[in-house]
Order: C-alpha cells, then sequence, then structure tokens
C-alpha cells in the first residue's frame, strides 16, 4: 500500500473518530427530567430527576418514602400492603410510572 | 445502451428492491428512530465497482423510486432519495482513494447524514443533529461496515459468475 494511500485512509479514520468523539460531547443529556409527585389525582410536588433527594410523603398514617439518585427515582419504602411501588423498578423515562395503589400515591416523570 | 447491460441492470434494481423489502421484515437491534441495515447499498456499492457511473445513477435511482412507490410515502422517498443521493456522492469521491471498506463505511454515514439534514429542514430544527448525530454516525459506520463486507464477497463471487458474460 502506498505511502499517500495511507495516509487518506488515516486521515479519514481520524475524522470519523474526531466527529464520533464531538458528536457525543455535543449530545444533549436528559437534563430538565422532572418527577411529578401525585396523590389522589393531584400533582402535590415536582422534584427535579438530576437532584439527589430523599423525602417522605405522609398523608394520615401512609407514608412513602421516594429517592431520586442518578437521573432515576424508586419509592425505597412504604408501608402500604402490596409493596408494588417498593418493588417496582427505579424509572427515569418519560411517561414512565411507579404506582402505589392502595395510597393513591404516584411518581410520573415527565419532560 | 446493449441489452446485456440493460439485463444487469434490471437484474441489480430488483435485487436492490428485494434487498430492501427483505431488510423491513428483520427487526433492528438498536433502539434509533429510523436506522436501518441498507443491505440494499450492496448493489450500489457493487455497481459503483464494476459497472460505469451513469448506469450505476440510473440503478439507484429506479431502486428508491420503485422501493419508494411499492413500500413507502412521499416523506420516506423524500429521505431515501436524499441519503442515497449524499451517499453516492460521497462513495463516487472516495472510490478512487480508499479501500472498499472504507468507502463503504463512508457511504452508510453519508447516507445518515443526508437523511438528517432532510429531516432538519423538514422539521426545521437543527437541534436533530445533536439529539441523533452521533447514533446516527455510529450506526452507520456499522451498517456501511456490514455492507462493505458483504459487497466484497459479492464482488469476489460475482467475478466467477459473470465471468464470460459481460
Amino acid at each position: 500500500m502506498s505511502r499517500s494511500r495511507f495516509l487518506k485512509i488515516f486521515i479519514l479514520l481520524l475524522i470519523l473518530g474526531s466527529a464520533l468523539i464531538l458528536l457525543f460531547l455535543l449530545r444533549p443529556t436528559d437534563k430538565g427530567k422532572k418527577v411529578n409527585v401525585i396523590k389522589d389525582n393531584t400533582v402535590i410536588e415536582t422534584l427535579d430527576l438530576n437532584e439527589p433527594l430523599q423525602k417522605d410523603y405522609t398523608f394520615g398514617s401512609d407514608v412513602n418514602t421516594v429517592v431520586i439518585k442518578d437521573g432515576t427515582v424508586e419509592v425505597l419504602s412504604a408501608n402500604c400492603h402490596n409493596q408494588i411501588c417498593v418493588n417496582s423498578e427505579p424509572i427515569s423515562e418519560v411517561g414512565e410510572t411507579i404506582a402505589c395503589l392502595p395510597h393513591g400515591f404516584l411518581l410520573e416523570v415527565v419532560e | 445502451m446493449k441489452t446485456k447491460d440493460l439485463v444487469l441492470d434490471g437484474l441489480l434494481v430488483a435485487v436492490g428492491v428485494a434487498l430492501g423489502f427483505l431488510e423491513s421484515l428483520i427487526p433492528f437491534p438498536l433502539p434509533v428512530p429510523g436506522a436501518k441495515y441498507g443491505f440494499a447499498n450492496l448493489v450500489t456499492v457493487y455497481s459503483l465497482y464494476e459497472l460505469p457511473l451513469i448506469q450505476t445513477v440510473l440503478i439507484l435511482m429506479a431502486r428508491i423510486l420503485i422501493s419508494g412507490f411499492l413500500f413507502g410515502s412521499l416523506s420516506s422517498l423524500l429521505y431515501s432519495l436524499s441519503g442515497a443521493v449524499l451517499s453516492l456522492l460521497i462513495m463516487i469521491l472516495l472510490k478512487r482513494q480508499v479501500p472498499l471498506l472504507l468507502v463503504s463505511i463512508f457511504g452508510g454515514i453519508f447516507h445518515n447524514v443526508g437523511q438528517l439534514i432532510t429531516a432538519c429542514l423538514v422539521t426545521g430544527t437543527w437541534g436533530l443533529f445533536y439529539t441523533y448525530g452521533f447514533f446516527l454516525v455510529l450506526v452507520g459506520s456499522l451498517t456501511g461496515l456490514t455492507v462493505g463486507i458483504l459487497s466484497k464477497l459479492f464482488l469476489r463471487a460475482s467475478e466467477r459468475i459473470f465471468h464470460g458474460l459481460r
């Protein structure tokens, strides 16, 4: 393989590599996602998914502990009887929800 | 145009359309919107290396129009046309400079870039470039590499098959 041909290949691969790196860095991150905390069909609070947080939501004797970390949100513990919300995987995509039906408690990721 | 050329061109168009349909039956493993394998590009790469340029262009246009009218809509036709034209231009430019694999890789990338430019023009949002640019360039180079490897095999095989025919 001639020297100039090798050089052309090298330059093209270099362009490809730098383009990939540049585009990767320019890629918009998932900033600005929020999570709605809903109780009995009413949004009571909107939290930022990028700010780590642990918070108890207490209504009468109903307690749900919500944790936000690494851009995901989950229910750490709850005193509901079926524990479905606690067993739900952490959510992070817009539209995903975690529901605690016994408490009428819902988490929903929004833009 | 000689009858032999005409037959070969028709055959290649048919293969391209068939490949385009075939790949629509295989789900794409990556969750990138609009990403395809681009197996039909095999025909383009083959004709680029084996046939005169004018025939390559004719085969490409015929394949896109037929595929577009058969399986697509007007907008999908617009996207495949813009992708194919940019991809072919880049491949013609690179053909004499670098090996086939790299030609095919850049063909794949610029097919996606062409479509992305069209998408930006149609929607009027250049932000799409940042959102999808990385994935489309990545996917384009992977599918381009696949098509390149297949084209190499195809070219080698066709030497035996078409030997004496052309």
